[in-house]
This record gives structure tokens, sequence and C-alpha cells, in this order.
């Protein structure tokens, strides 16, 4: 298998009630810090909060490959607002995933 | 050829589900089945009062070979896994002792014990200019105790250059040097005691110490 590029998957799963607060978070701590460091967002989403059930929230990541991603751990590590952001965050979340993909040879046409 | 001594020390979440701690324990112990440039990996259980678990001991051959485990697939999604503080699936806590990455430079595995031996770990924050002062208090407290099968007394690079092993990243750590001791049986590195405390005095501004038994994922 190819292992670049790499999309990072974090499915974070949220109480109903706390679905706004993490995405607020999102929005101004953990994806900036994140980017800062050099991963591109490809796209955050949601499911619906009225399925009495936990939300999960999905941020999708790319970076080149994992000796990029080494230099990018290296910069969100030792950056103080991530250690912030990340308690914040460990505070709403109920569980969830991190996993990396990785090109397929599967290709899409129309 | 300069090897890189490396120890991660951790402590456990109390509301981790087990099955994650023993898949945790398992990538590490046998983490040379999945990433062939660690050396010598082995687990263990803290025995001693201090508030810190798990460690996990290994060395690379090289600096060369420790930035290949940095950069291989299996760190990234498996070991950040367990240990990155956004993970999550994170199943260590922070520590107030600011202890995680430590480790050393040597030109030969002086740190090697065979599995089911035990480890006696003493991190140091030693005063200034104190190093050969304190390595002497290491030898006479070997010398006195003939169960101590194994002394190896350094400076903590690590702590500082944990990015390749080599370069340094950070100004200082909280743990200046490391002495590792060794043991035949856990009882023995239990018993060893910390007489050299007295000898030491001001030299050392802060100590601590954990025992554990070496779960070794290599053959003896």
């Amino acid at each position: 298998m190819d292992f670049k590029p790499i999309y990072i998957v974090d499915t974070l799963a949220v109480k109903p009630a706390e679905q706004i607060a993490m995405l607020k978070l999102l929005k101004e701590e953990g994806i900036p810090i994140m980017q800062d460091a050099g991963l591109e967002l490809v796209g955050c989403y949601s499911t619906s909060p009225d399925l009495d059930e936990d939300v999960l929230i999905q941020v999708t990541w790319k970076v080149a490959d994992h000796s990029a991603f080494n230099l990018i751990r290296k910069e969100f590590v030792t950056d103080p607002r991530w250690w912030g952001y990340s308690a914040r965050a460990s505070q709403l979340r109920t569980g969830g995933t991190r996993r990396f993909f990785y090109p397929t040879p599967m290709r899409m046409t129309v | 050829m300069t090897m890189l001594r490396r120890f991660e020390i951790y402590s456990l979440d109390p509301k981790a589900p087990p099955a994650k701690v023993t898949a945790m324990e398992a990538s590490m112990r046998n983490a040379q089945r999945y990433i062939p440039e660690v050396l010598h990996s082995a687990i263990g259980y803290n025995k001693s009062d201090v508030a810190l678990h798990f460690v996990w001991e290994h060395a690379y051959e090289s600096s060369a070979s420790y930035q290949r485990y940095m950069v291989h697939p299996f760190h990234a999604n498996i070991y950040d896994r367990y240990l990155l503080n956004d993970s999550p699936e994170r199943i260590v806590t922070d520590n107030p002792y600011d202890v995680g990455l430590l480790g050393y430079s040597c030109g030969a595995p002086i740190y090697y014990l065979p599995p089911g031996s035990a480890r006696r770990l003493v991190l140091l924050r030693l005063a200034e200019g104190q190093a050969d002062f304190f390595r002497a208090i290491t030898v006479k407290a070997q010398s006195a105790n003939p169960q101590m099968i194994l002394s190896a007394f350094a400076e903590n690079t690590f702590g500082t250059r944990w990015l390749d092993g080599v370069t340094q990243m950070l100004e200082t750590t909280t743990y200046t040097h490391i002495w590792e001791q060794g043991y035949e049986s856990l009882a023995a590195a239990a018993a060893a005691g910390s007489d050299w405390r007295a000898a030491a005095g001001a030299a050392v501004e802060k100590g601590i110490e954990l025992w554990y038994q070496l779960d070794a994922g290599y053959e003896g």
C-alpha cells in the first residue's frame, strides 16, 4: 500500500447537548491549531443531534506523508494552545477514534 | 555507532478500558514485530509509591534508526492513538512529575537485562556540575550491593531532543540524568533502597524512583 497522501479522520462522539460546544471548540481552537501546525482541513461534518444517540463529529485532515506528519506532530505538541484545547475537548467527548486512511486503487467514475 | 536508549513513562487513566490497555501493552512489548528498528523492547508496571504506572523501555541502533521509527506508520496509527492528548482513545493521563519521554546515548547496550529481570530507575535533576560527583556515588552504590547486577548512569539527552534523538529542541528538561539499575528479581530491586540520597545531599535537586519487572518482547 502507498502510504501517501494520508487522510486523518477524527471521529468525536459527544452528547447531543454538547454538539454545538464541540463544534465551537473545534472552530475556535482545534482547527486553527492544527492548521497552524501544517495539517490541511478537508472537511468537518456532524451527524444529527435529533436521533437520541451520541452525535458523531468527523474532522478529516490531509497530510502529504508520514515524514510530513512527524514534523507537524512536533509543531502541535509544542504549541501551548494544543494542550489546553486537548484538555477541553476531552471533557466534551464521550468517545471516538482517530484513524489514518491511505489511497486505494479505486477510481471514481461518472 | 551511538545507540539511543529510550523510556516512555506514563500514568494510566483509571477509566481506561482494559482491552485498550492490553492492546497498548502488546503493541509496545512486541514493538520490533511492527517496527524492526525498535530494540530490546520491554514494558513494566511500576511498584514504587510514585504515581507513574507504566514504563516502556527500548533502544535504537542509531539516530537514523530512531528517525525511521518516528516516521513509521505504526507509530502514528497505534502509539499516538493511546498517547496523544487530543486522541479520542487516549488512555494515559498528564502526571504531576513532568515525566514522559527520557533517554540517553550509549556506545553499546549497557542497559541490557535478560527478560524477567527487574529494573530500578532513578530519574534525577542534578545541580549544575554535579554529574561526576553523582557518578561516583552510583559506582559506590553498585559495589556495596552485590544484587545490583547492572548500573548505568547518563545524562537525559532525549528529553530535549525527542524529535531525532540528537538535535536539541528544548532548553531544559525536568530530569537531567537517569540512573538505571538492574536486578535479578523485583524483590531485589525493591529492597535496594536509596541510601545514596544521603551521600548525594544537595547535588540532587529532584529525584524519583520506579521499579518494575521486565515483560520483554525479545528473547534472552
